[in-house]
């Protein structure tokens, strides 16, 4: 590292459900030093892999450090996304 | 008083839960407990070898913690009582033990049917039914979403 980039880190995304069926369990995602919302996060994984389109398409939720949030909310580096389906309940 | 939740990976032994729930109750006058099996059949009539019950530690747990206090707050109960599975359940094993314990036997009863309702929409699982066939998710039914509004006026 040079310094002359902005430091990316990244959050761990977490999918479950028939979402972790599609996606795997776990990613490791890059995140800029200051934070992105989790739409932008949400479109960065569309964007590099075709079954995450559908896989994190309508009715899938997400969560940041195990809080359900909207897509409006900020994630920072370090932090720990989910996204989910609708809860079958048990 | 006291509402506890907890999730088991391991096998669930209802009658150890309630042996455990059932001692020291000196005030209570009604422990009403339920067991929640697995079907080996799908409501569509397709055949269920097992299920898997896909959890988020920290985030299910909670939701299981919210339901159980929720009934505590709710009625005259003194203890409440949520054992639930996660993970692979075959088909015939417990998935869920509810347990309510209160000085008259109607809040008892109240309590525990109000824990299972809660618990078929609001417990954050996502479940997969499996069998020969393969494997289908499943999410709560309009019979279960109406089970949760008889709760709203009361």
């Amino acid at each position: 590292v040079d310094g002359s980039e902005r430091p990316l880190t990244t959050a761990r995304v977490l999918f479950f459900g028939r979402t972790a069926e599609r996606l795997g369990r776990a990613r490791e995602v890059a995140v800029p030093s200051e934070g992105c919302t989790l739409g932008e996060l949400r479109a960065r994984l569309v964007e590099a892999d075709a079954a995450a389109a559908e896989a994190l398409g309508a009715g899938v939720r997400a969560s940041v450090d195990r809080e359900i949030v909207g897509d409006e909310a900020v994630v920072r580096p370090g932090q720990e996304v989910a996204f989910f389906p609708l809860f079958s309940g048990g | 008083m006291a509402a506890s939740a907890r999730l088991e990976p391991g096998d669930l032994d209802p009658a150890a839960e309630l042996g455990r729930f059932l001692e020291g109750r000196g005030a209570d006058g009604a422990v009403v407990s339920f067991t929640g099996l697995v079907r080996s059949a799908s409501k569509a009539g397709e055949p269920v070898e097992r299920i898997e019950l896909d959890w988020y530690p920290g985030l299910t747990d909670r939701s299981l913690g919210e339901i159980a206090e929720d009934a505590l707050r709710r009625f005259g109960v003194s203890d409440v009582l949520v054992v639930h599975r996660c993970g692979t359940v075959r088909a015939g094993a417990p998935v869920v033990f509810a347990a309510a314990a209160a000085p008259h036997r109607r809040d008892a009863f109240l309590a525990a049917d109000y824990l299972m309702d809660r618990l078929k929409t609001d417990a954050a699982f996502w479940k997969r039914e499996d069998g020969p066939e393969g494997g289908r998710w499943i999410e709560p039914t309009e019979e279960d979403h109406r089970s949760l509004k008889r709760w709203e006026s009361t």
